[in-house]
């Protein structure tokens, strides 16, 4: 080999070798932008998908929200006539053409135009990549029209749309949801975190057959609530009976498990329907149930006998002269609806006596009657897992007179809930345990538990207490003022309520809440049921006898539902 | 013969074992990045192992008995290439390997050694110390038009374009007439046209996408574009195994065959490139250092087939991914996949290193 001639070919190599890293250093370097930009087209779709909401269940399986899917079907024009080019390309596909346009017969047919229109806007729109064609597609319409052939240039959609199946009757519980998927009311809220499915809103890597890789939306988890749907649907419809029977402006219903406070039922009139929550005003949409602020009236009278008894200062023998039902304490005059002279301790609740009550009050002082007030928990939130929730009012104590302190006994002039009612009922029925109200019995994800209720309850009355105020519970049903409370073939305790609604600071309008507030059986309480129906104006405004028949319609149906042994 | 020869071990060609050697475990390591690569890299790292013994046995051979085995050899291989025709595995519309228990072999391939071993065995026993005329070369030229015509036919238009590359590289080496290279060139432009109409479609469609990708981004062009993006990702230092998405997400066909440059591209960027490119050229030089020193005509010819083969092999694959030259389908040597290749191009380096150790004992 001569020199000429292998240096020739050194420097033959060497230029070759150059270009080869001169154009790599170019493509890779210098115009590594361009490519960057060009590999970010290549790659990355903003893929908009959202994923399913959990669905709302009870216990036995019921649905009260769930997602269900529709779809809209679109077409990518541009991409429509890249598909064809690529197809003709290949000597196999020369049927692809007439089975393009054999498609475009079906789709349309499916869609509701003539063919002609739709090969239209395909013309028309060449540049485009996104047209939508129809949508709210049903699942079923959409599955019979995807087993046919679909080019890859025509594509679904799938939205999911929410739904309550069983509408007003657990409305004020569930809540509902707004368009963009964020609960706005209930539970659908207060559990929006879990239940929210993830809004995949993301620029996602798409590979060459342009559809893999997408990150799939995660579905919300599914709530598992302790409401019981018989039950609550018995509770709406005899709550709207007995709404329109006494012509009511307003009711609410509790129904509670007192061992655990679980919710069974929850209610409360006006009525909405979540499907359709836009037609209706914020009053009707509340929870009235936690939201509402009320005067309890005798029922809190509870509050007084618990003090008395627990703290040691009645016996619970005693004999109260009861000023044959007018009394004078300051510049204030306590009436009583019957007029009595001596009653027993039991007796002035057993006939609700106002006077009796105030004077038990006044006699312990207001700080033993704060104590207890404030280990049944009014004034403060009960912790119930759902929206809007109220404290109460409850006055400083500071600032509480003889007056106030004898009002507070038979539940005037404090601010009450009617889920506080219920949980200080259900201390009696569980034997002295303060519970939280809950929805929520567990969450899932997918098949996983993710949360669970524990049950948290704290010891607030003697058991000696509680056995004696059961038995004063149940004499008011049995010859008391909650007579028509009574259940057939079961023992059930509770109190009657009927307490005066101030309008600007007195109690002189003829406006009433009629409450019956009380637990069945008597030996081993199942449910609390709490009843106040607002300003009945016809046929009756006492608790005894506008609320204790609904509390007892719901107990019989709730025991009988249970399948609990009849007593007597 | 066998036996380990202390001064075998001295004069072993160290450098140039262990950089072909770097680089076929670059190309198992990025053949297992690919999805769905992982099997394909275990194939490939027993085609390599298989690959390091030959090699290493053939180092020890003389290489006058090769010499010798060079006409059965050049027969053998014909035979194959017949039989491709006769029962090949037809893939991608081209019949290109036969199957012989669990293997598929790539006659062609073993045509690039053959042809080189039979011209240097006819420029040895017919020396001359001018150029050479068409009379002379009659014989060469036959050698060389049978096998070419037969892998044309395949249809696998690449392989022709090494062998023809390899051929007429030994026969510069040899010396041509300059009149007849001229009637040669003439020849070819004449025939240009005729040439062009007898091409396939689709490597009509490979060579307008070279002149312009773009034009036909998502067919004959697409190839191109995707493997110009991979390199142009992949920027100066890469974007590593996981961000080589053009590589993961199925952009870049033929990712571990003839495009494995632009994988290897994307995932380690501009410096290993640099890297690779180095290393080829190092091979080269230390090759053209071997044909240098040595004193036999047939080693030289032997040694220059071989540079040829994977200097073209290198610039024709590099090119063809960077869209300097047309996708015509050439692997890159000793980095891209394909067993019979793997086998084919460590036996070449078994001879370069057989040459090398004879004329240094």
């Amino acid at each position: 080999m001569n020199a000429t001639r292998y240096k020739f070919v050194l420097f033959v190599i060497a230029v070759l070798f150059a270009i080869a890293l001169i154009k790599s250093f170019d493509i890779a370097v210098i115009r590594h932008k361009y490519y960057i930009s060009q590999y970010t087209k290549n790659v990355f779709k903003v893929s908009k998908q959202k994923g399913k909401r959990g669905s709302i269940y009870d216990l036995s399986g019921d649905i009260y929200a769930i997602d269900y899917p529709t779809y809209s079907i679109f077409v990518d024009p541009n991409y429509f006539f890249k598909d064809l080019e690529f197809h003709m390309k290949h000597d196999k596909m020369k049927d692809y053409k007439q089975k393009v346009s054999d498609f475009i017969k079906r789709v349309s047919n499916f869609i509701n135009i003539a063919p002609s229109t739709l090969q239209n806007i395909i013309d028309k729109n060449r540049q485009k990549h996104f047209i939508v064609l129809k949508r709210g597609i049903s699942l079923k319409e959409f599955k019979r029209f995807t087993k046919g052939f679909v080019p890859n240039s025509f594509g679904f959609i799938k939205k999911y749309k929410r739904y309550y199946p069983d509408g007003e009757y657990s409305a004020h519980d569930i809540g509902f949801c707004f368009s963009n998927g964020n609960g706005a009311e209930g539970l659908e809220k207060y559990y929006n975190g879990y239940l929210k499915a993830s809004n995949e809103k993301n620029i996602v890597p798409i590979d060459a057959y342009r559809y893999k890789n997408i990150r799939m939306p995660i579905d919300g988890d599914d709530l598992y609530v302790s409401l019981n749907r018989d039950i609550q649907d018995f509770v709406h419809i005899n709550l709207k009976k007995t709404v329109e029977k006494y012509k009511a402006q307003s009711a609410t219903v509790v129904v509670m498990n007192p061992k655990n406070g679980a919710v069974i039922a929850m209610d409360s009139y006006p009525f909405y329907n979540n499907n359709r929550y836009y037609e209706f005003k914020y009053k009707d949409i509340r929870n009235r149930a936690v939201a509402d602020v009320f005067e309890p009236g005798s029922v809190f009278k509870l509050v007084t006998m618990s003090a008395a008894l627990d703290s040691g200062i009645f016996k619970g023998n005693e004999i109260l002269y009861c000023e044959n039902g007018r009394w004078r304490l300051k510049n204030k005059i306590i009436h009583d609806a019957h007029r009595f002279k001596w009653l027993s301790f039991d007796n002035v609740f057993v006939y609700s006596s106002n006077i009796g009550s105030a004077k038990i009050a006044l006699k312990m002082g207001k700080e033993v009657f704060y104590r207890y007030l404030i280990k049944y928990g009014f004034g403060k939130k009960t912790g119930i897992d759902t929206i809007s929730e109220s404290r109460g009012l409850v006055k400083d104590i500071f600032r509480v007179g003889d007056v106030d302190l004898a009002n507070m006994a038979f539940g005037q002039g404090i601010g009450v809930t009617e889920i506080q009612l219920a949980r200080a009922y259900s201390v009696i029925a569980n034997g002295g345990y303060l519970v939280r109200p809950h929805f929520m019995e567990f969450i899932k994800k997918g098949d996983g538990y993710i949360a669970k209720y524990e049950v948290k309850k704290r010891k607030i009355l003697k058991s000696s207490t509680v056995k004696r105020i059961k038995k004063i519970l149940y004499n008011v049903v049995e010859r008391g003022t909650g007579k028509r409370a009574a259940v057939k073939g079961y023992l059930v305790a509770g109190k009657t309520g009927t307490a005066q609604i101030p309008k600007k600071g007195s109690y002189k309008s003829k406006e009433y809440v009629a409450s019956f507030i009380g637990f069945a059986p008597v030996s081993a309480p199942r449910i609390v049921v709490a009843v106040s129906v607002f300003n009945p104006q016809k046929g009756g405004f006492y608790g005894g006898v506008v609320a204790a028949p609904l509390f007892s319609k719901i107990v019989n149906f709730a025991l009988h539902y249970y399948g609990i042994k009849q007593t007597k | 013969m066998f036996q380990i020869d202390r001064k075998k071990l001295k004069y072993f060609d160290y450098p140039l074992f262990f950089s072909v050697l770097l680089i076929s475990l670059m190309s198992i390591f990025t053949i297992y990045t690919i999805s769905k690569g992982r099997i394909f890299a275990l194939r490939q790292l027993f085609w390599v192992l298989s690959g390091v013994a030959l090699s290493i046995v053939v180092a020890n051979i003389d290489i006058r008995k090769i010499k010798s085995f060079a006409k059965p050899f050049y027969l053998f291989s014909l035979l194959l290439l017949i039989l491709v025709f006769l029962n090949g595995v037809l893939s991608h519309g081209a019949r290109r390997w036969i199957s012989i228990a669990f293997f598929h072999i790539q006659p062609s391939e073993f045509v690039k050694v053959s042809i080189i071993l039979i011209l240097a065995h006819y420029f040895d026993e017919n020396p001359k110390y001018e150029a050479y005329d068409f009379k002379e070369l009659f014989i060469p030229f036959l050698l060389i038009a049978f096998p070419t015509g037969l892998i044309l036919i395949q249809p696998d238009l690449g392989t022709s374009v090494i062998i023809l590359a390899i051929s007429f590289s030994i026969l510069l080496l040899a010396g041509i007439k300059r009149s007849l290279l001229m009637k040669m060139a003439i020849l070819g432009i004449v025939f240009l046209p005729f040439a062009w109409s007898s091409l396939k479609p689709y490597q009509k469609d490979r060579i307008m996408a070279f002149i312009n990708p773009y034009a036909a981004p998502a067919t004959y062009g697409y190839h191109i574009i995707q493997s110009e993006i991979a390199i142009g990702s992949g920027g100066l230092l890469g974007k590593g195994v996981k961000g080589a998405t053009q590589t993961a997400l199925n952009f870049l066909p033929e990712s571990h065959t003839d495009f494995i440059f632009s994988v290897f591209s994307e995932q380690r960027g501009f410096v290993g490139d640099l890297i690779l490119i180095f290393l080829y050229l190092f091979i080269i030089l230390r090759a053209i250092q071997i044909a240098k020193n040595t004193k036999s005509n047939f080693e030289r010819f032997v040694a220059i087939g071989i540079i040829a083969m994977i200097w073209v092999s290198f610039v024709f694959n590099v090119g063809m991914t960077m869209g300097l030259l047309p996708v015509v389908g050439i692997p890159l040597v000793f980095f891209s996949y394909g067993g019979s290749a793997m086998i084919i191009n460590f036996f070449c380096l078994g001879l370069l290193l057989s040459i090398k150790l004879r004329n240094s004992l």
